[in-house]
């Protein structure tokens, strides 16, 4: 029996959340900011018809649509609908990869049309969210299916016609991991479609696109070499951060900014039950350039380390400069199965019985309800409840 | 300033300077090495300000003494490409002059008198050691650094210096490398009121100069900097500023210890075996002693698993620890092969030292559950 791949894309997924929950906003032109309401970050179907792109600030997408809907982004409530839309599939599959928040990869095995359109229906049903389904015997054919008729769309294109059709004419650029330096070099041998690519010969793109490129030569010619993922692969790095609420040069919220992504980073640490050795602090300023420094830890996943070590960081490397993005990224990562012992580690008890209550009141309570003192300068970023939930706390995710 | 010297001296010379001249400097000046030369000689000396080198070249012979700061890259290309083997080289200040019968090359240059000057070594009060040893000092503890730590100046080795013992350590937090070993004061020796730790940078840098070195070396420690001189070399180097932490008190009690000998070559050759099926989540390697030999097991899940044997002549209770094989690997590289040294075992959850009969020591924390 010939084993196949599904893929499964929400449409406009952050705007049909909304529509869950807001039924008025059904048929309504609507984008979702940014957590500082800035930029749109998802748009639905109507808005983009009148022009308005993803990451255009929201001064530009007013103007040209002025009866527009713009509501803030919510990720507790896309991650409720994600993982009904996640169990869902599993009822139909018996392997499912939790690729992002709106799309999953599944083990199709044999399934025809009519049994993935009831797939798309019961998704549909649970979690009320549309998507289009796509079939196929690799990963990115399958990708390829489920955007060829979006919105709503169900393309299972299994026998070689139908993949001849879905490869026919298509830009390289719709390739998943094509972009617009790889299209560049694919365009200088005239390989401009994806029928092209699947034609090219494989040394070339091996050449041209190394492995990667290659996977996609082997995948788009229907021999499936990217495996399905049922549990993400251990994290490598994780990293907690991003804007700093409006750029800022005040020491008391920069440093304030190093204390809640520590507090973020412990959280992912212990949720993937690893300590780090290493820590990294990235600035970015405004209105350019910025600084990368690194300390190396003995294994930790503990507040007042991370704090201090990241603190000390940017005492060394920041002065005084206009900062706008921050990230606190945690390397060397170490399983706590086998914890590398060190010469001088008598951990605090202080910070030990800490760690404890704040954990056990934030478990109950809510998250941040008790936290650093260090983070007070930053009261408006925790009043405002859309900044307590970031996509990056939704774990799981294989992609990113 | 005008001399004749031997090109492939001066290139080796020139080639030890650019080990210290950075890559990169906001002060171009220093992307140079100066030569300086007098009636009796010339000296060639390069720094990044954190680190200095002066080189002392007696072979040549001295026209018109002066200064000249030569470009490294451009300079020591001509030195390595030239096919000459003496040249001449020239300076009137604006312009550098080099050559041979077969090649000349005219290069621009920079104001010597701008260059940050690189401390000689003076003084009568100073310590004095056989250069084998303190090179060999070098090699056994700048490994274990870690220029990267925020707790605790562990950036470079720490020397001490008692009575007529000097002592280097080098450690990252968990492991630790100490070697020990005869130092001779010359007049008050004299010691600084800070602790000496020499930059993990500047203490390869004098393992390199020091490389083809029998001679006694001197070490003059002042507060903020220390000086080594060799025969010919000068490496002066500002000290790490910080805490270096207790040390002494890493060492377990030898008293409750299991000993066991072994010989670093095979041991390393079982440690190297056992760490091919190693992955990242599980990177410890298991050593069981007891009945004659010691058992090495790793398991790296899907990698697989590994189980060496290995004779020993250790017969006592059965003992095990889970070491980091890149720890172990790290201290038997640095011996012979037929280098006889003693693993001090306590428990699993106990520092394990492994130690030579020459002064070197080297503890090394397990891996343990939590």
């Amino acid at each position: 029996m010939a084993r196949h791949i599904g893929h499964l894309d929400a449409d406009c997924f952050y705007v049909s959340c909304e529509r869950v929950r807001h039924r008025f906003l059904r048929g309504q032109a609507v984008g979702v900011l940014s957590n500082q309401g800035a930029c749109v970050i998802a748009k639905s179907y109507e808005l983009k018809t009148r022009g308005v792109t993803t990451g255009m600030p929201i001064w530009d997408a007013l103007p040209l649509c002025p009866e527009a809907i713009f509501v803030k982004r919510d990720f507790r409530w896309y991650e409720v609908l994600s993982r009904r839309i996640y169990d869902a599939v599993c009822r139909f599959s018996p392997t499912v990869e939790y690729y992002s928040i709106d799309e999953v990869f599944f083990d199709a095995q044999a399934m025809t049309h009519t049994e993935a359109l009831a797939l798309q229906n019961h998704v549909l049903q649970a979690a009320g969210v549309p998507t289009s389904v796509g079939v196929a015997p690799s990963k990115i054919l399958a990708k390829l299916a489920s955007s060829s008729e979006k919105p709503f769309g169900c393309v299972v294109a299994v026998e070689p016609e139908a993949v001849a059709r879905l490869l026919r004419g298509r830009p390289v650029d719709k390739i998943t991991g094509v972009g617009r330096r790889s299209s560049r070099k694919l365009e200088r041998h005239r390989i401009r479609t994806c029928e092209d690519f699947v034609r090219a010969d494989r040394r070339l793109i091996r050449r041209l696109l190394t492995k990667r490129g290659e996977d996609l030569w082997w995948e788009l010619n229907g021999t499936s070499v990217l495996p399905l993922h049922a549990t993400r692969t251990p994290h490598k790095n994780l990293s907690r951060g991003g804007s700093l609420g409006g750029p800022t040069a005040d020491p008391d919220r920069v440093t304030a900014w190093v204390a809640r992504n520590a507090e973020r980073l412990v959280e992912a640490l212990d949720y993937h039950d690893v300590y780090c050795e290493r820590l990294l602090l990235s600035l970015v300023f405004k209105p350019g350039g910025g600084v990368l420094r690194s300390a190396s830890l003995w294994p930790t996943a503990d507040f007042h380390e991370l704090y201090t070590a990241g603190a000390r960081m940017l005492a060394a490397c920041w002065n005084g400069q206009v900062v706008a993005y921050m990230h606190l990224i945690a390397g060397k990562l170490t399983a706590r199965r086998d914890v590398q012992r060190c010469l001088w580690d008598k951990p605090d008890p202080r910070h030990q019985a800490i760690r404890h209550v704040k954990h056990l009141i934030n478990t109950q309570v809510g998250r941040f309800a008790l936290r650093s003192g260090a983070t007070l300068p930053l009261g408006d970023i925790y009043r405002d409840t859309t900044n307590s939930y970031d996509i990056c706390d939704i774990y799981g995710k294989t992609c990113f | 300033m005008k001399i004749q010297c031997d090109r492939e001296k001066l290139l080796r010379a020139f080639q030890m300077v650019a080990g210290v001249v950075p890559a990169r400097s906001p002060k171009p000046i220093l992307r140079n090495a100066k030569l300086d030369v007098s009636a009796d000689g010339a000296t060639l000396m390069g720094t990044d300000l954190e680190v200095g080198m002066r080189i002392d070249l007696p072979d040549l012979t001295v026209e018109a003494p002066g200064s000249v700061v030569l470009p490294i890259d451009r300079g020591g290309a001509i030195l390595r490409e030239a096919s000459d083997e003496k040249l001449s080289i020239e300076s009137d200040g604006k312009r550098i002059r080099i050559e041979g019968n077969q090649s000349k090359f005219q290069l621009p240059c920079e104001n010597p008198a701008e260059y940050p000057a690189v401390p000689g070594f003076e003084g009568e009060d100073y310590f004095e050691m056989a250069a084998p040893f303190f090179r060999g000092l070098i090699h056994r503890t700048v490994f274990a650094t870690d220029n990267e730590s925020t707790r605790y100046a562990l950036g470079g080795v720490l020397l001490e210096i008692e009575g007529e013992q000097i002592i280097g350590v080098g450690t990252d937090g968990r492991r630790l490398a100490r070697q020990m070993g005869p130092i001779k004061v010359i007049g008050k020796g004299k010691t600084s009121e800070t602790m000496t730790i020499v930059p993990t940078r500047a203490m390869q840098i004098l393992e390199r100069a020091l490389a083809e070195n029998q001679e006694d070396v001197r070490l003059a420690v002042r507060d903020n900097d220390i000086l080594v001189k060799s025969q010919k070399t000068t490496v002066f180097a500002r000290l790490v500023e910080g805490r270096f932490p207790n040390w002494r008190g890493v060492f377990p009690n030898a008293d409750e210890a299991v000993r066991i000998d072994l010989t670093a070559g095979p041991f390393y050759t079982a440690v190297r075996q056992a760490s091919i099926v190693i992955s990242e989540e599980r990177r410890g390697v298991e050593f069981a002693f007891g009945e004659g030999k010691v058992a090495l097991a790793s398991h790296g899940a899907e990698l697989g698993e590994a189980h060496i044997e290995l004779p020993t002549a250790y017969d006592g209770p059965d003992i095990s620890v889970k070491l980091d094989p890149r720890y172990v690997s790290d201290f038997l590289r640095v011996l012979e092969p037929d280098q006889a040294f003693v693993l001090e075992l306590r428990d699993k959850e106990t520092a394990a030292v492994c130690s030579t009969e020459d002064g070197y020591s080297y503890v090394i924390m397990p891996l343990a559950r939590n």
